[in-house]
């Protein structure tokens, strides 16, 4: 039974300026259909296999980050959309701003634009679906060895 | 005498598209009070105007907030016109305006799909935005992105939209209104949506002046405040309409927002109609220098903008000061003694954008 | 009190085509102003640095050392500063953002050889310093206006009471050049005391190199250790060490002025009464007019091309098969007006497309056959041909 045939996304927005996150949205809107691959975007941690974040981190976002990345049972993948995710973007050099998500957590996929387009974003979630699956064969190999 | 709880609110959340964190004081299901955290989008760009060239933080300044970013950019380099006594070609001024009155137009429609989706009503929340990539669409033929437009430039604009374009434009509005008279139908008329909104979220005429509320917040009790009567970029020309309500709860503040997005059309065909031809941007030679302010009317409210110059390619200070930062006391007051149900329709009846206000 | 009133909308998109774009499985279509990605044309590029300067991200930054120029794509955002900057206009900006990945691209583009360039590296966003690629220089016809100086980014220009130029500073960005109303400026390799040979030399295998698409010139050595020279015919100088002049045997030779009249240059002179017979190293271009001719055989010009050795296919990569290469945008090769008909690019032209004749003046390249790889123009001895 493979996981990414039905995977749930939860999306977190960091510190984005919200384009990313419209255009996150916007990719589960009839236009550009996420849900016809079975994904629904849920708002609940513990139900999601994809963390989907936007905008860069600081030091008040960063537990929150970490939280919500503890809080999803394994396998699970982390998508970086928008430049601002991953490398920090246009703020790179700001007082607040200490870098992208991978400052925090482990990215599996980086979706680069200012903002994203939904294109971008399901070839990005398309490439982690496929990462899921890897992990989700390791994992149930042997559920002891973890990922 | 029943116990006060206190439950954490956000900053995840489904119905949030932003982080912000509430701790809200319940008693049983009724809102005592509400205590408010901000700061997980704060980034400082302000702070960057110390090392980009201020012909430069134009590109910063458009990225303050997705949403309202192409108002953001206008602001910005109006302030620095209007400083540095700057005079733009007309052209450029009505091609601003007709872009300013497309971006309300895309942030309104999102804005009623949000609220849609606050109260379950999710196909509403997918008709709303299929709308809406219409009105994105032809934002993206005429400047390149479609959240981010980067056209404008301190001086004018640097993308032109001919007339061929600006017809085909309209032609598009048309088909758009007659989709959103249905939408608009059910907002309005629906039983299920009525019951969510009306009643909820008073504000009254009074408090929404002692508070500071500005944009639809004051508009929808029964102030006519609007900031594109000042006459900047192009509005002077035009007829501007300013769509008010006393009904004071959310369901007035849905009239007037819905209002806008007619006006905000009619006020495009009208600048298509009467826009001259001419240069796009005038060189800027010098530095800025010394402090100006202007105001601006962004889809949330009233904006301004401030910046200081002194003499150098680098800018001593830009500070914006947001719609929702003057919005936030407002909903505070007006949450308190309301449902837990109702906390999703008046964080969103206010129109937040978190990001806007954080900087 | 309405009830249902979304029933009409929901019924009449059941029975409507669905709204969705087929994404994955048909290809996206954007329009044509949409703001992708930043493509870089290697040969229009001089280093100047004022992309990085004003990039508001610092994601451009270029090592005048090492002759490269870098850009993070995952930190790109697609604002399009770089592309108004640009002096050159060697940046355009495309529909198509770049792809998802695994792991953040740095992309790295030789522009330059990494020779002995004594330019420093760049901190990304800083301005560059250090010698640039060439360096201003003035001549008789300047009137002190000043108009270079006002428009130089790096403020390197000085005019008060006379011309002068700060070339550490200057950025080589040739922006004075075409602001200058008396056309007075010209720029001049700035090349670092000591390494004006090493410099010359790279300069050369670069210019070629570059157009050509090749990657760079890795000196060959033989058996014994020794260094193959470069082969001669692909410096773009090649007409100075290409062919010798034209030389005349005086025991064939009339002195009938027969070449020095058909010479399109008039580089050659000659004297019956004296009996002399020059040639014009600067003016003669090769051509070989004079030797088809002259009706006493008297003129040879010595052919060099035929013990050039060839490389290999694998060793050198042509232009159309660089990365961001796209044979929609490339043109077909035009003919400049320098063009002498000495048919090196024919006999170059790997899918042979290019039909020259000397005697009838004519140059005709085949649509279907070209490849668009630009040998032709790296050939070239009078660098005439366009891409």
């Amino acid at each position: 039974m493979k996981l990414s045939r039905s995977p749930w996304l939860i999306h977190y927005d960091c510190s984005s300026c919200n384009g990313c996150d419209i255009e996150v949205l916007a990719a589960t809107m009839p236009r550009y259909d996420l849900e016809r691959f079975g994904i629904i975007n849920s708002g609940d941690p513990m139900h999601a296999d994809i963390l989907l974040t936007t905008g860069g981190c600081n030091a008040q976002n960063a537990p929150v980050l970490k939280q919500i990345y503890d809080q999803m049972p394994d396998p699970k993948v982390v998508v970086a959309v928008g430049t601002c995710a991953c490398t920090g973007g246009i703020f790179k050099s700001c007082y607040n701003i200490q870098g992208g998500t991978d400052t925090v957590i482990p990215v599996d996929v980086y979706v680069t634009g200012c903002a994203a387009r939904p294109q971008s974003i399901i070839d990005g979630v398309v490439q982690a679906l496929a990462i899921l699956d890897k992990k989700h064969e390791s994992y149930t190999e042997d559920p002891k060895e973890g990922i | 005498m029943s116990k006060k709880s206190v439950v954490p609110f956000g900053p995840q959340h489904p119905v949030l598209p932003e982080p912000l964190h509430l701790d809200l004081v319940l008693e049983d299901e009724k809102v005592v009070d509400v205590i408010p955290e901000i700061g997980f989008v704060h980034r400082g760009l302000e702070h960057l105007v110390d090392k980009r060239d201020f012909k430069d933080y134009v590109y910063v300044a458009e990225r303050i907030c997705g949403i309202c970013s192409f108002m953001h950019g206008m602001g910005y380099c109006e302030s620095i016109e209007y400083g540095m006594g700057i005079e733009i070609p007309n052209r450029a001024k009505y091609l601003r305006t007709i872009w300013a009155e497309m971006s309300r137009v895309h942030s309104h429609l999102l804005w009623l799909g949000l609220l849609a989706d606050g109260f379950g009503f999710e196909a509403l929340f997918n008709e709303c935005w299929r709308i809406r990539e219409d009105v994105l669409d032809m934002l993206e033929a005429s400047t390149g992105g479609r959240c981010i437009f980067s056209v404008n430039n301190v001086g004018g604009v640097i993308k032109d939209m001919d007339s061929a374009m600006l017809h085909g434009f309209v032609e598009k509005f048309d088909k758009i209104e007659r989709d959103l008279h249905d939408v608009v139908d059910t907002f309005l008329n629906d039983y299920t949506v009525k019951s969510r909104l009306v009643g909820v979220g008073n504000l009254t005429k009074q408090a929404a002046l002692g508070l500071g509320a500005c944009g639809p917040m004051a508009r929808a009790s029964g102030h006519a405040l609007d900031m594109r009567m000042l006459g900047y970029a192009a509005y002077g020309d035009l007829d501007v309409k300013i769509a008010t309500s006393d009904g004071c709860d959310c369901y007035a503040r849905t009239e007037v927002r819905i209002q806008e997005i007619f006006n905000a059309i009619d006020l495009i065909r009208q600048a298509v109609d009467k826009i001259p031809t001419g240069d796009l941007i005038v060189p800027v030679k010098g530095n800025p220098t010394g402090e100006f302010m202007v105001r601006m009317e962004q889809p949330r409210g009233e904006a301004c903008y401030y910046t200081k110059g002194n003499g150098t390619p680098y800018l001593d200070r830009f500070r914006v000061r947001t719609p929702t930062f003057a919005n936030i006391p407002a909903m505070a007051e007006i949450m308190k003694g309301c449902d837990v149900a109702d906390i999703p329709m008046i964080i969103l009846t206010i129109d937040p954008c978190v990001s806007c206000t954080e900087r | 009190m309405g009830l249902m009133t979304f029933a009409k909308v929901a019924v009449r998109n059941l029975f409507s085509k669905p709204y969705t774009t087929n994404y994955p499985y048909e290809p996206a279509v954007y329009p044509e102003r949409s703001r992708g990605r930043i493509l870089l044309d290697h040969s229009k590029c001089v280093l100047c640095g004022l992309c990085s300067t004003h990039c508001p991200t610092d994601t451009i930054f270029i090592d005048r050392k090492a002759g490269t120029w870098n850009m993070n794509r995952f930190d790109c955002v697609q604002c399009g500063n770089c592309v108004k900057v640009c002096p050159k206009s060697a940046l355009s900006i495309v529909p198509g953002y770049f792809t998802p990945n695994m792991d953040k691209v740095i992309e790295t583009n030789q522009i330059k050889a990494p020779a002995a360039f004594t330019g420093n590296t760049t901190e990304p966003g800083a301005i560059p310093t250090g010698p640039a690629m060439a360096v201003p220089v003035v001549n008789d016809a300047c009137i002190l206006c000043g108009a270079c100086a006002a428009q130089c980014p790096a403020g390197a220009i000085t005019v008060e009471d006379g011309w002068s130029v700060n070339a550490e500073a200057c950025l080589g960005c040739e922006g004075c050049i075409s602001t200058c109303p008396e056309n007075a400026l010209s720029m001049k390799s700035a090349v670092a005391p000591g390494h004006e040979a090493a410099m010359a030399a790279s300069d050369k295998e670069w210019g070629v190199q570059r157009k050509l698409g090749r990657r760079p010139y890795v000196p060959q050595f033989d058996k014994d250790g020794e260094e193959i020279p470069v082969p001669a015919c692909i410096m773009p100088d090649y007409v100075d060490e290409w062919a010798d002049l034209p030389v005349s045997a005086p025991e064939n030779c009339v002195y009938c002025g027969l070449c020095s009249k058909q010479c399109p240059k008039g580089a050659i002179v000659v004297d019956r009464k004296e009996k002399i017979w020059e040639v014009d190293n600067a003016e003669c271009i090769r051509c070989g007019i004079c030797v088809e001719n002259c009706p006493k055989q008297a003129l040879t010009l010595p052919d060099v091309t035929k013990d050039v050795p060839v490389e290999e296919e694998e060793d050198f990569i042509i232009a159309c098969l660089e990365p961001g290469y796209n044979a929609e945008f490339t043109d077909l090769p035009k003919k400049g007006d320098a063009c002498v008909y000495c048919s090196l690019c024919a006999k170059k032209c790997p899918a042979g497309a290019l039909t020259v004749d000397r005697k009838t003046r004519t140059w005709k390249v085949d649509n279907e056959l070209c490849v668009r790889c630009g040998v032709c123009a790296g050939v070239c001895p009078k660098k005439c041909i366009d891409i």
